[in-house]
């Protein structure tokens, strides 16, 4: 009986127009974008190659100018990117080292349309959530209330039929048809990113991530049938269910994922990253003014104790200066230590609180929109897919470290020599005794490894949960709303 | 076969659909319901069939509580709605062979079908029409099909002749009374008095969930049915 239901399910879909419709959609949109995606990969990933190439070569020439290298570390595309932009436009691309600690993380990449900014790129987590949820619920809102108004329901249920089968081969007859169109169209995506060049789809973290993304895209699919089904079984008449159901659409796919972070901005308000880095560097400044009077004040005893005079202080050519800078330079090592320590301590203070509000606003931001299946979904994918916030954590953890080998393997073999007095200073850097700065290989990034699918999972794994509590959620009351619907 | 014993039902609204109704359909009857709109006709039926409880009293086919053991009451009965809309974008066939396996009927042949499509009168060409394009006259028959094909001792029909041209609704008597031979109990409301007369074994007549009256076919077989319909129901008001 169970079956007979179901065949009919799947027979009436299939011969109906919205059929059709979602997929002609699936077929063109999903293979589309993701070709469309893939081309975007190849176009990053060879500007991360240029912007290396280039890095090196300027690098090649600064290494011998202690004073004008930073080091630079890139972050190579995420391949898994084609699924999900994501953050990807917004992840930082590059770190700048500084000698003083107070590294720059930047974007590199721009967007040159202006319309894809505009209105967004097309990609598989924009149609499964935006369009493939909206056709889940056209395919369901009138899976109740359409036969209701044919009356097909009365006889359904006047026939010796529990209603349990009657609800349960809906949902899962729909679903079943859905599938089709869809599981064709990603396997046809999944040939175009086998054919591309940059891509090795037959690796094992690819092709478990790839299977971890269908899984997840076929629980949100099954948790959106379950909402329509739900609105059909709480509704009586196909228009009200289909308002209801374009309604709901609105809300979870448009309203909550642009109004949570407003909310969590309006209830939580925190700096923006312009005036936190305008602050760095003004408290920075601050510091090093103290500093150089400090290192001003040494300067003018030593020259006064030496006996060479105040006025001979910058006089680079006379012997007495030079022995007084000697016993300056052996006494000022307190002192660059003491102001050194300093900036990084307020640096690392005012960055630990932009980061802990930040990180807070982003927090409430993303459990206030977890009321969306869609949000979650997002989530969850774009994590996978290495273009998530956790990618972005990654790379800023990867980029201290950067930082700090780089001014171990190079910054701290510069001596930062300066002499001061009140009214200005001369100085610049001085390589260690035995340093040869050009030997020391170009500093890269290397091995980056992206946050991974166990990383991934360790911070999505909260959004697949919600996902099947929201489908099984909806199932249960769906059912159970049936089992009392008024097929009159 | 179907019985009916102090059924009351009264809606959230405070409406008394049903007041203390009772009667019985013998195997081989034909009991009209008769009665205005809101009398309670279909209110019965909907109780018969478990789309809604009743507030007291009880219905039995076969001798099964219809409100208690629902689906094991609904085995014994096939359903023919008012208005047959069945599934557009199924041919007639697919239409019969859907509604036959949920009643258990497995394994139907072409010529199960030829006999079912010929017996309510309909050709057999249009067992592979979409149903989308058959008349309400065509729908009504194919909705006897799927009665029929059921085979049930009990078939509850809900205003069947409502919009049937004449040819088709004398075509829907003589199917009746076929059903009758084969020893049917039918329960049929209807406001077709003309027509309640005359394939009726008995009639009841209702009025606002009140069973005023019910008469046999002796009573009303020489008898302007209509009259009697008006003087129970006129009688009812002074009540």
């Amino acid at each position: 009986m169970l079956g007979t239901l179901i065949k009919k399910e799947i027979t009436e879909t299939i011969l109906d127009l919205r059929f059709v419709i979602a997929t002609l959609l699936c077929l063109v949109l999903i293979p589309l974008g993701m070709y469309v995606s893939i081309k975007d990969y190849e176009q990053r990933l060879g500007d991360y190659n240029t912007a290396i190439q280039q890095y090196e070569q300027r690098a090649r020439g600064d290494r011998y100018d202690g004073g004008n290298f930073r080091a630079e570390g890139y972050r190579p595309p995420s391949p898994l990117c084609v699924f999900s932009s994501g953050l990807k436009d917004k992840i930082n691309m590059r770190v700048k080292t500084q000698f003083n600690g107070n590294y720059l993380i930047e974007n590199s990449s721009q967007d040159d349309n202006l319309q894809a900014v505009l209105f967004g790129k097309i990609d598989f987590t924009f149609i499964v959530s935006t369009v493939l949820s909206l056709l889940a619920l056209i395919f369901t809102f009138r899976t109740v209330t359409g036969e209701k108004e044919n009356g097909t329901l009365r006889l359904i249920v006047a026939g010796s039929v529990p209603r349990w089968k009657v609800i349960f081969s809906k949902m899962l007859g729909n679903y079943i048809v859905f599938l089709v169109p869809f599981l064709l169209s990603f396997l046809v995506s999944l040939l175009f990113l086998n054919s591309s060049d940059v891509f090795s789809l037959f690796t094992l973290p690819h092709v478990a991530a790839i299977f971890l993304l269908l899984i997840i895209t076929l629980l949100f699919l099954f948790c959106i049938f379950n909402l329509g089904t739900l609105i059909s079984v709480l509704t009586h008449s196909s228009v009200v269910s289909m308002t209801v159901a374009l309604f709901v659409w609105v809300m979870l796919a448009l309203v909550v994922p642009k109004i949570s972070p407003m909310i969590a901005q309006v209830v939580y308000p925190v700096r923006s990253r312009q005036i936190v880095n305008t602050e760095k560097a003004m408290v920075c400044a601050g510091i090093e003014e103290e500093q150089l009077k400090e290192e001003a004040a040494l300067y003018k005893k030593v020259l006064i104790e030496t006996g060479v005079g105040v006025e001979r202080a910058f006089d680079d050519e006379d012997e007495g200066t030079r022995r007084a800078r000697d016993t300056y330079n052996s006494k000022k090592g307190p002192i660059f230590q003491k102001y050194q320590e300093r900036i990084n301590e307020e640096i690392k203070r005012i960055e630990d609180d932009y980061t802990n509000k930040r990180n807070f606003q982003a927090a409430m931001a993303a459990n206030l929109s977890r009321i969306s299946p869609v949000c979650c979904f997002t989530y969850a994918l774009s994590e996978i897919s290495g273009t998530g916030t956790a990618e972005v954590s990654n790379f800023s953890k990867r980029a201290q470290q950067f930082q700090e080998t780089v001014k171990q393997n190079i910054y701290d073999h510069f001596e930062f020599e300066r002499y001061a007095n009140e009214y200005g200073w001369s100085g610049g850097y001085r390589t260690e005794e035995g340093f040869d700065a050009g030997k020391v290989p170009v500093p890269h990034i290397s091995n980056y490894r992206h946050i991974g699918l166990a990383g991934a999972l360790s911070v999505c794994w909260m959004d697949i949960v919600l996902l099947v509590l929201f489908s099984v959620l909806f199932f249960a009351v769906a059912f159970v709303s049936f089992l009392r619907y008024d097929v009159r | 076969m179907i019985e009916i014993n102090e059924l009351t039902k009264r809606y959230e609204d405070g409406v008394l659909a049903l007041d203390h109704v009772s009667y019985a359909v013998a195997p081989g009857e034909i009991f009209c319901l008769l009665g205005a709109n809101g009398a309670g006709k279909t209110t019965t039926i909907n109780i018969l069939l478990d789309f809604i409880p009743p507030t007291s009293g009880s219905g039995t086919i076969n001798g099964h509580d219809c409100n208690k053991f629902p689906l094991k009451a609904k085995k014994y009965v096939s359903y023919v709605s008012e208005n047959v809309q069945l599934y557009g974008m199924f041919t007639a066939r697919q239409n019969l062979a859907f509604f036959a396996e949920l009643a258990g009927k497995t394994g139907l042949k072409k010529k199960d079908y030829d006999d079912v499509m010929r017996t309510v009168g309909l050709p057999e060409k249009a067992l592979r029409m979409r149903l989308k394009h058959f008349s309400k006259g065509m729908r009504q028959k194919l909705g006897i099909a799927i009665a029929l094909l059921k085979d049930p001792p009990a078939i509850l029909m809900d205003e069947p002749t409502s919009g049937l041209d004449p040819t088709s609704a004398q075509e829907f008597l003589a199917q009746l009374r076929r059903l009758r031979e084969q020893g049917k109990a039918i329960l049929m409301t209807t406001h077709d008095i003309f027509r309640a007369k005359l394939i009726a074994d008995r009639v009841g007549i209702m009025k606002q969930g009140r069973l005023v009256a019910i008469r046999k076919k002796q009573d009303f077989k020489h008898a302007d049915l209509e009259e009697i319909y008006m003087h129970e129901m006129q009688a009812a008001e002074t009540v």
